[in-house]
Order: structure tokens, then sequence, then C-alpha cells
């Protein structure tokens, strides 16, 4: 069996997870389209009161913070089973910088949430904040999440010794984070940019 | 920090992280009225598709480079594309609705 295919076996399970997270996301993505089309101008005039400056700082954020996790586990790839705290430290300057570029989309995501809430718009508005409050809500979720899994491996990777698990436990925290990160490429223009 | 940069020098993975970047300003233009421009020669409601299109043109790359499917075996691959492109339409056509 090849290397991939034992990839796929070892983290079978966030492979599981993922795609049912996605087939979640892709039936919500479907119940908010499905809304637009019933009642598409409440929908155009609600949207246009959404920050896109915003929205697109947050898409940057979150493909930078997935490309810093790429670069963590390419390096990883090329160790061997328990790669030496060398190999390591070369990492986590990468996850640091990613963890912070999460931290930062939440902030912004903050802002924007209190922003809306000072112009009277909540979870109970119109359908469009109900769509928008409930997928960026569990979006956001995933994120913190994500943030949460980063500085356990940060702290991991500082130890002078690791487990046999460790880089099997990087390569499905880049897996999920990379998820994150697609369901925000998707988020945004359905959001945010379609009009 | 040294060998951080090195790395990131000799990878083509900040090629790609450049093009997903240029494709999500295109939408940030498309968003900000550079549509409306384009409404002049498309029918209003390709500019969506176009979005979407885009869209989805990113979760592929993200697919390919990031979760590095193009090494996975092709089974696995023909179902994540397969996915995708399922994804593209439903997204195409209930926008267009």
């Amino acid at each position: 069996m090849d290397t991939t295919s034992n990839k796929i076996q070892t983290n079978s399970g966030v492979w599981l997870f993922l795609q049912l997270d996605l087939i979640v996301f892709g039936l919500l993505f479907y119940c908010y389209l499905h809304a637009r089309a019933r009642d598409v101008h409440v929908f155009q005039e609600y949207q246009s009161s959404l920050n896109i400056t915003l929205g697109a700082i947050n898409t940057l954020l979150l493909l930078t913070s997935s490309l810093f996790i790429a670069q963590a586990t390419k390096n990883l790839q090329r160790a061997e089973e328990f790669p030496t705290p060398r190999e390591r430290h070369v990492q986590v300057p990468l996850l640091v910088a990613a963890f912070v570029c999460g931290f930062s989309f939440l902030l912004i995501k903050l802002i924007e949430y209190l922003q809306k809430f000072d112009q009277g718009f909540t979870l109970v508005t119109n359908e469009f904040f109900m769509f928008y409050f409930v997928l960026t809500g569990i979006h956001a979720i995933h994120v913190i999440f994500g943030i949460v899994l980063l500085w356990f491996l940060i702290r991991e990777a500082r130890k002078p010794r690791v487990g046999a698990g460790f880089k099997a436990l990087c390569e499905s925290v880049a897996y999920f984070w990379h998820l994150v990160d697609l369901l925000w490429v998707l988020l945004f223009p359905l959001l945010y940019v379609i009009r | 920090m040294m060998a951080v940069i090195k790395q990131f020098s000799q990878d083509n993975l900040v090629i790609v992280w450049l093009g997903l970047v240029t494709i999500t300003a295109l939408s940030w233009l498309l968003a900000e009225g550079f549509a409306r421009q384009l409404e002049d020669f498309l029918p209003p409601s390709s500019t969506g598709t176009l979005v979407l299109s885009l869209a989805v043109a990113k979760v592929m790359v993200i697919l390919y480079y990031f979760f590095n499917i193009r090494t996975f075996p092709l089974r696995f691959r023909f179902l994540s594309e397969l996915s995708v492109f399922v994804i593209w339409i439903m997204l195409v056509s209930l926008s267009a609705a």
C-alpha cells in the first residue's frame, strides 16, 4: 500500500468528520440559496449592509493561515516518524503565524457582529440575518476549535520529546484547518459578494 | 527563522497562495461595482455565476495544493472532484433562479 493510502487510513476518522461537516454546510448553503431565491429583493437589500472589505480581509487571513499550516505539514512530511526537536522547531513559527491569522479572523468577525448589533440587526431581524448569523456563527465555532487545536499543537511541538501520534495529529489539524478555510471561501461570495 | 524563509523561497505553495489572493481580489472588485460595468456586456445573472465559479476554482486549488489530493488514489480524487462539481452546479443553478 502506498503512503497516501496509508495516510487516508491513518486519518480515516478525520476524513469522515470532514466529509460529514461538508455535507452539513452543503445543506445549509442549499437552504440559504433556496430562501434567497424566494425573497431575492430582501436578501439583496440587507446584503448591501455587510462590509465586503472586512469579508475580503478575513478571506486573506484564512488563506494565509492555510499557507503557513501547509508549509508546516510539508516540513514534517520530510521528517521521520519521530521528528527531531530541530525539525519541530522549524514548525513552531509557522504554526504561531497561522494561530495569529486565525485569531485576527475572529477579532474582525467580532467587530462585524458588534457593528451589526449597533445597527439593530440581530438573528431575528429577518431571514437574511438569520442565515448570516447562523452560517458565520457555526463557521466561527470551527475557527475557535481550530485555534484551540493549533495552540495544543504548538505546545506539543515545543516539547523535547513527542509521541508516535504527533505526525498524524499534525496532519489531522492541518486538514481541519484547510476545511475551515475552504468553507469560508464558499461563504464569502454567498453572503457578501453575490448581489 | 532563516530556515522558515528558506523553505518559503523553495516552495511553489507561495505561488498557489498568490493565485488564491488574486482570485479573492477579483471577487472583491466584482462586488465593489466592477460588476455593473460588466453588465453592459453580460446578462446580470452571469456575474453571480462568475463569482461562484471563481469560488469553486479556489476550492479546487485548496483541495489540490493544501489538502494535497493530487497525490491521493484516483478513486478518492475522483470522488472529491465530483463533489465539488455537484456543489458548483447546485450553487450556480440556485443563484440564477
